[in-house]
């Protein structure tokens, strides 16, 4: 139980830190934001009017904690360029995101975790060079580059999928899946390729270790000695990993969202930096990492579920 | 008496960039049904690979040859598929290492289980109420829980007992058991030692035990083979060999136990190491270059065995010959000891 | 040095490595043609025409502005290297050499910044500064900075109750004296490994953030912002797309292989 307290603990402390970075940044931009949204010519009145609304008269400390407490209402600010509040932006924005992630997540672990067990098994140095080269070249090329190629490639030349039109779940699940595939192909190739390595060095790791010979001595079959206790005891290190593709998956959405024009959150960040559209940039940061604190944090608890020697520690 | 594994013949080498390296050589040795027999040796003279052979999991590189007849059966001819039925059912294994043996994320009540099930037709409960008696027979307390601990929340004399548990509850015909308490804490290592006797004898399982602790041996073994690099240098009778050694080596082995009766004298310690696998010689007596009573021929032919006492000896020299080099040997060795000059005692230094 | 070259993966990442040095050397002495010189009468021309690697849209040489963009990139992982490493080995040599609270603090920020994913941080600061070569260089050298204090902690931790260490501390050796003469020498090799794949991170970042418009301005040619113009002409002209991303995945997988290949070599020891 004392685990898992601390777990939570630490958790709080990260939230907080990460509300503190995202807060203190843009508090220390330069000029005036009202002079920024107003523009440098504009009325003496009108700026101070907006510097109370927005708050900025207030010392800093209460400016924090009167957007902490927005937060906790779900009051993100309003964005500037579309005039909307921040979080009706983001809720639209992660139906997009957030089944792009998932797509790619599913694919990331349907390439890497059965190419990485074979492999496994396949320590032959021919295969060994090989599988390092691939994966070297598949997290080498930009992803902008892979996802302008495979556009190219399968829907502009063949014409199999449909590029840069996003269709949504609830008008057509079918269609949906169909234009997240090269998108999030796009992007599960690089995390599939240190997936991949992973699992591999994880596999021939526990292989080697002592259980695995008593595993044998019982009169298993190869097959059971390696799904049974080999693969089972392989993965808990492959769960950090996946925790940290989640991350990627992430930051990776950003651009490929402008590639294939899907209007997730990754598209939105652009814009907002594009626009300046400060309480949008902001609200858009903080949720982002918030997701990455959490997924982490639920990537600890399920390790310590399977791996019950971490909960001693 | 019935024997339920007679190995003859039998050599074992690894194979490095095409080139073959022996590490066990013409070995022949039995187990007879219900007794408890003793491997000894130095680390790195064979013992563990023989084992392993014996249950099939020798490393990959090994190729091996001669006999090993368990049963009416040709171990040596087994195919993977076939060893299945052998290995935790007919033979069973106990390793050195408790520790790590047990898988750490699987209960070990059902890593037990999990022998049952696969050499028994039982269902789920009457697998785990045999789990549940095997553990209670092999001296853990508080069995449904321990049923349900994983190995990091038991202690190393506690893993082992659910090893042993592990390897008898198929009641297999021969059980080999690798330096079963070397990784264990002194105090626990008689209990293990007792348990692993008193299953062999409640269950009538040959055991093989490979071990370097010569008072437990002598214990509890009726026989012993003395193994040196590679080679079986002498077996018989536990009180025979151990008892009146007669190999050079095996008295060697013997003079470095300490004992009540050596109290106040140094202890005797055999000159050298095992020469590692790429440095042995194809030709001559294996101990040789270590033995203080060899000879010219020594170094050129292997000897042959020849019986004396109850045992099997293989040496070119007579047990009255090697008793006399001995002797000679002992004296010449305290001669030097009283003429080599003290050294040690305070050496005044100046400090620069 | 020599013992690296058992490694297949530092053996290639080599040979890339000195292509793209090579391309450096000879850009910074000789272009073939001025980068921003317009020829509207050659737009889109193929390769191997006057233009060895062809024009773009405006007729500019291609091969020149590559060129010049392979200077922009060395220029910002050097940078990115310089700065990043330098501000992440001393954060990870006290964190690793006092441990306790220290550590506890110092790692506790260093996971806060993992939570920004990939390339926001960046963006982030990038918001905040403006666009701009040395904004970039900023915003990639925080970035990178959690991987350097990471790998230097570890390898301090190794070493911090070492005897050689522990000789030096009975012989009155300051703190400071025993983390950077002493300690720091023995993970060279390490930190050799981790700023060679920083060094292909932060190609690959700049490249996504000129991309997306925030990393260098045109018409200044980096590598990003020649693919993110050429996008639009994939179909009339395939080779301007290949062209910058062939040189961006040289470039990365050069360094990224020889940075693998440095912790193979590491790790067999």
């Amino acid at each position: 139980m004392g685990y898992y307290c601390r777990k939570i603990g630490g958790l709080l402390v990260t939230l907080l830190l990460v509300s503190l970075i995202t807060f203190g940044v843009f508090q220390i931009l330069p000029g005036n934001p009202a002079y920024i949204i107003l523009g440098v010519d504009a009325d003496p009145l009108q700026i101070e009017a907006l510097e109370k609304s927005l708050g900025l008269d207030l010392p800093l400390y209460q400016r924090y904690w009167n957007w902490v407490v927005g937060l906790f209402q779900g009051d993100l600010g309003t964005s500037l360029r579309y005039q909307q509040p921040v979080s009706q932006l983001i809720a639209d924005g992660l139906k997009v995101t957030g089944s792009l992630a998932l797509v790619s997540i599913i694919l990331t672990v349907a390439i890497g975790l059965p190419a990485g067990i074979w492999l496994a098994g396949h320590s032959e140095k021919k295969y060994a060079v090989g599988l390092s080269m691939i994966s070297q070249l598949s997290l080498s090329i930009p992803a902008f580059c892979m996802g302008i190629f495979l556009i190219n490639i399968f829907s502009v030349q063949l014409k199999w999928l449909p590029s840069m039109s996003y269709v949504s779940w609830s008008e057509d699940p079918l269609g949906s899946i169909r234009s997240l595939i090269l998108p999030a192909f796009s992007m599960s190739l690089g995390s599939a390729a240190v997936l991949i390595r992973y699992v591999k060095v994880s596999v021939t790791n526990q292989k080697k270790q002592d259980y695995v010979r008593t595993a044998y001595s019982k009169g298993l079959t190869s097959r059971r000695v390696m799904y049974g206790h080999v693969v089972r005891n392989s993965l808990i290190p492959v769960i950090t990993i996946l925790g940290m593709t989640v991350a990627d998956i992430l930051g990776g959405s950003i651009i490929t969202e402008n590639i294939f024009s899907l209007p997730g959150i990754g598209r939105l960040i652009s814009v907002s930096i594009n626009s300046r559209d400060l309480p949008l940039i902001q609200g858009l940061v903080l949720y982002l990492a918030v997701i990455v604190v959490i997924c982490n944090f639920v990537v600890d608890i399920v390790y310590s579920v399977v791996d019950p020697r971490i909960r001693l520690k | 008496m019935e024997s339920v594994c007679k190995v003859t013949d039998f050599s074992l080498g690894f194979v490095q960039d095409k080139k073959v390296y022996p590490a066990v050589n013409h070995v022949d040795f039995e187990i007879h049904a219900g007794e408890m027999v003793a491997l000894i040796g130095e680390s790195g003279c064979g013992k563990s690979v023989t084992a392993l052979s014996l249950i099939g999991l020798q490393p990959e590189t090994a190729v091996l040859s001669g006999s090993m007849n368990f049963g009416g059966e040709e171990l040596l001819a087994l195919k993977e598929a076939q060893w299945q039925d052998y290995r935790g059912n007919r033979i069973s294994m106990i390793f050195q290492e408790p520790m790590t043996a047990l898988n750490p994320l699987i209960k070990v009540g059902k890593q037990v289980l999990e022998n049952v099930m696969l050499h028994q037709k039982v269902t789920k409960e009457e697998g785990r109420q045999q789990v549940l008696g095997i553990l209670r027979q092999v001296g853990l307390p508080d069995v449904e829980q321990i049923y349900q601990s994983y190995p990091h929340q038991l202690s190393g004399g506690q893993r082992q007992r659910i090893m042993i548990a592990m390897a008898f509850v198929n009641n297999p015909d021969l059980l080999i058991a690798d330096e079963p308490t070397t990784a264990l804490d002194v105090t626990i290592q008689a209990q293990i030692m007792d348990l692993i006797k008193k299953m062999n004898r409640e269950r009538g399982t040959a055991v093989l035990l490979i071990s370097h602790d010569l008072g437990v041996i002598r214990h509890l073994c009726s026989r012993v083979y003395i193994m040196y690099a590679g080679h079986i240098v002498e077996s018989g009778e536990v009180e025979h060999v151990l008892g009146n050694p007669v190999h050079p080596y095996t008295r060697g082995l013997v003079a470095s136990i300490p004992s009540s009766r050596k109290k106040g004298e140094a202890l005797y310690s055999i000159p050298g190491v095992v020469p590692p696998l790429y440095q042995r010689k194809t030709e001559g007596c294996p101990f040789c270059n270590r033995c203080f009573a060899a000879g010219k021929l020594c170094e050129r032919i292997t000897p042959a065995a020849y019986v004396h006492e109850g045992r099997r000896i293989f040496c070119h020299l007579t047990p009255e010959e090697i008793a006399a080099l001995s002797v000679r040997m002992k004296a010449d060795q305290e001669e030097n000891e009283g003429k080599s000059p003290k050294t040690g005692g305070v050496q005044e230094c100046r400090k620069g | 040095m020599k013992k690296y070259f058992s490694s297949m993966s530092f053996c290639v990442g080599f040979v890339l490595v000195s292509f793209m040095l090579f391309v450096l050397v000879v850009s910074l002495f000789w272009l073939p043609y001025d980068t921003t010189a317009m020829d509207m009468s050659h737009k889109l021309s193929g390769p191997f025409g006057g233009h060895l690697l062809g024009t773009d849209q405006f007729g500019r040489d291609i091969l020149s502005r590559l060129m010049k963009g392979v200077q922009v990139s060395f220029l910002i992982g050097l940078l990115v290297v310089a700065f990043g490493s330098i501000m992440g080995i001393l954060i990870g040599s006290f964190a690793g050499y006092f441990g306790g609270k220290v550590d506890e603090v110092i790692m506790k920020l260093i996971d806060t910044q993992m939570a920004f994913p990939g390339v926001l941080l960046a963006m982030m600061l990038i918001a905040v500064f403006g666009n701009g070569l040395f904004n970039t260089v900023l915003a990639l050298a925080i970035m990178s900075v959690p991987r350097f204090a990471r790998i230097t902690r570890s390898g301090y931790m190794k070493y911090r109750e070492a005897d050689f260490v522990k000789a030096e501390r009975i012989r009155g050796a300051g703190s400071l004296r025993i983390m950077f003469v002493h300690i720091l020498p023995n993970i060279k090799s390490e930190i050799v490994a981790t700023a060679s794949l920083a060094f292909a991170g932060a190609v690959m970042s700049e490249a996504g953030l000129s991309y997306l418009g925030m990393g260098v301005q045109p018409p200044d040619p980096s590598l990003g912002i020649m693919l993110s113009e050429a996008q639009d002409y994939i179909l009339r002209a395939g080779w301007y797309v290949l062209i910058p991303c062939a040189a961006i995945t040289i470039l990365v997988m050069g360094f990224n292989l020889v940075g693998d290949g440095i912790q193979e070599i590491n790790e067999r020891r």
